[in-house]
């Protein structure tokens, strides 16, 4: 079996209602399976989990399939300096204005480097004029802050990267 | 006119408000849901906000996002598109409570209309005609009375009910002794309740649709009617403007749909709906608050911009025409091309569109937000073009939609193309008898 062989077979099974196929020889071993359909469309950030709007975090680590796959596309196509994969992102969970303190000379909730524990209150987004707490939600150590103090955060947008631990 | 607007939508009228308000000269802020990243509102708007998950609840109807992405951008209107938060009068109202323009009807008018029951009250004050209705009906005698003094067809309803059970069609007095009890019954099995009423049963009706205008000051024109008869399980799929009835009942229909307009001192594009017997009586039978889907058949026989009149209306300059400069010109027809598969009961077909080419040339609109290499979301409705045609008359508009239709090339999902190919070569419909049943009826092996 050949290349063209191997595509001439996919395209086939594209065609038909197939979803896993399996073809076995003394030479080797062929396997094919589809995604579910229909696929849904994977998030644009592969860790943004999507929480309710004013709570808190909770990143997890990809589980399906699909995400998996967009994960591993994401980490190739990003250069060498993509942050490593266990890290975790928390991102904006409402549209709004970042605070990075509770008071403008106040200072700020947390900076690189800073321990912090599920429940802590990592920055506020303000929408609507109401103040909303975002919190971590394991434990860990600040890495990055990608937002700047006043900057409009849009849904899903990366806060933070933190390390667990 | 605004400075920069946010648009509250997705998919072909995102792109449709974000063109209007681009040759108006005013910025667009287009909020989209992570399914949505890569549409042609999301890549050819001036900003654009993500304001939630693919799930509509989340993002497209998520009222303090929108708000807050408004606000931050500093928008001063919102254009709503149909559908979503479109005629949501709590969304309106929250709009103005944060001095945000709500491109629309003032939150009380969508209110009051969108209420069927206070909208047939509003038709009935305004003198626009209602299918007669009964109050419900005590017993059988009270039926045959109602029944003498209306006149069969009538259909049995259930005062509790909905989704057509507990409805019963009676022809004859006869008939409707046999159907009470049986009625009766079904409504008390399935509602918990016998009550019923009795209504007009128009048989084989055409559904004719009027859009008006109102500047929110007491000006109400209207723009004349669409012929919208051809829906399946109640959603339309061509649209056809103008209508095919004669003037005197355009004359009466508009007039009645001014009148209804007017009555509630709308503001903005409406769309009054009739139910138009074969006598040419016509019922009043909705009103909706907002930009139709089939809005752009009426810009192609009159050349206005409905759109962009939305936005004078809404910045307080009023009605940019007057009701003796709109004019009927030719026959324009929309066909609503949908991801859904006609061969297996139009299910749906998502995926990725693998190439699509457009049909052109003389006479010819595609309002699409789809592109070579665009994925369909599965969340969302399936609508992904309407292809509009106009010509000077009806037979030459019905021409050129074929031409156009069999230049579309629409590859790696199904189409409802080839659906509407077959109701264009349909004799019934190149003549004209077309009624609300005519898929069931006419399309249906």
């Amino acid at each position: 079996m050949d290349i063209k062989d191997i595509k001439r077979l996919l395209d086939a099974l594209a065609a038909s209602e197939v979803r896993e196929f399996s073809y076995e020889t003394e030479e080797y071993k062929l396997n094919v399976k589809r995604g579910p359909e229909p696929v849904p469309m994977p998030p644009p950030q592969a860790y943004a989990v999507a929480t309710q709007p004013g709570g808190p975090q909770a990143p997890t680590a990809p589980e399906s399939g699909a995400s998996a796959v967009s994960a591993a596309e994401a980490a190739a196509a990003e250069d060498a300096a993509a942050p490593p994969s266990h890290w975790i992102e928390v991102t904006a969970p409402i549209v709004g204005t970042f605070y990075a303190s509770p008071a403008p000379d106040a200072p700020a909730y947390v900076k690189a480097g800073d321990r912090v524990e599920p429940g802590t209150v990592l920055c506020i987004i303000e929408a609507m004029k109401l103040m909303n707490e975002i919190e971590a939600e394991a434990s860990g150590v600040v890495r990055e802050i990608l937002v700047r103090n006043e900057e409009p955060v849009e849904y899903g947008q990366v806060l933070f990267r933190i390390e667990p631990g | 006119m605004f400075r920069k607007i946010l648009i509250a939508n997705r998919g072909e009228i995102a792109l449709r408000v974000l063109r209007a308000a681009r040759e108006l000269g005013v910025q667009t802020v287009v909020v989209y849901s992570q399914a949505d990243e890569n549409s042609l509102p999301v890549l050819l708007a001036d900003e654009a906000i993500c304001i939630g998950p693919p799930v509509a609840a989340s993002s497209y109807l998520n009222v303090r996002n929108i708000l807050s992405a408004a606000l931050m951008t500093g928008a001063e209107a919102i254009h709503p598109g149909y559908g979503f938060l479109a005629e949501n009068p709590e969304f309106a109202e929250k709009c103005e409570e944060h001095n945000l323009v709500f491109i629309g009807p003032r939150a009380e008018t969508i209110q009051r209309i969108g209420d069927k029951a206070a909208a047939r009250r509003l038709a009935e004050e305004a003198g626009v005609p209602i299918t007669p209705g009964s109050d419900p009906l005590k017993d059988l005698d009270a039926a045959r009375a109602f029944a003498e003094r209306i006149g069969f067809p009538l259909i049995l309803k259930a005062s509790a009910g909905g989704g057509g059970r507990g409805m019963r069609v009676v022809h004859s007095q006869h008939d409707l002794e046999r159907q009470f009890v049986n009625a009766q019954e079904e409504s008390r099995a399935a509602f918990g309740s016998p009550e019923l009423y009795m209504e007009k049963y128009l048989e084989e009706p055409k559904h004719i649709e009027v859009q008006v205008f109102g500047d929110g000051q007491g000006e109400v024109i209207h723009f004349f009617e669409r012929d919208c008869s051809i829906q399946r399980r109640y959603q339309k799929m061509l649209e056809e403007a103008p209508s095919i009835v004669d003037d005197d009942l355009r004359r009466r229909i508009t007039v009645a749909a001014v009148s209804l307009a007017r009555h509630i001192d709308y503001r903005g594009a409406g769309t009054c709906e009739f139910l138009v017997d074969r006598d040419g009586n016509f019922y009043f039978s909705e009103m909706n608050t907002r930009i139709q889907v089939e809005h752009p058949t009426t810009e192609m026989v009159t050349r206005f911009d409905l759109v962009q009149e939305q936005f004078r209306v809404a910045a307080g300059m009023g009605l940019s025409v007057s009701q003796e400069e709109v004019t009927v010109e030719g026959h324009a027809i929309e066909v609503r091309v949908t991801a859904e598969d006609p061969d297996h009961d139009f299910r749906p077909s998502a995926g990725t569109i693998s190439d699509v080419h457009w049909p052109g040339g003389p006479g010819i609109r595609v309002d699409s937000h789809v592109y070579s290499g665009y994925r369909i979301p599965p969340d969302y409705d399936s609508l992904i073009a309407k292809i509009i045609a106009w010509a000077p008359s009806r037979q030459e508009a019905i021409a050129r939609m074929e031409r156009a239709l069999t230049e579309t090339v629409i590859e790696g999902i199904k189409t409802t193309v080839p659906f509407h190919l077959k109701v264009l070569d349909n004799a019934f419909f190149r003549r004209g008898a077309v009624y609300t049943n005519f898929i069931a009826r006419r399309m249906t092996p």
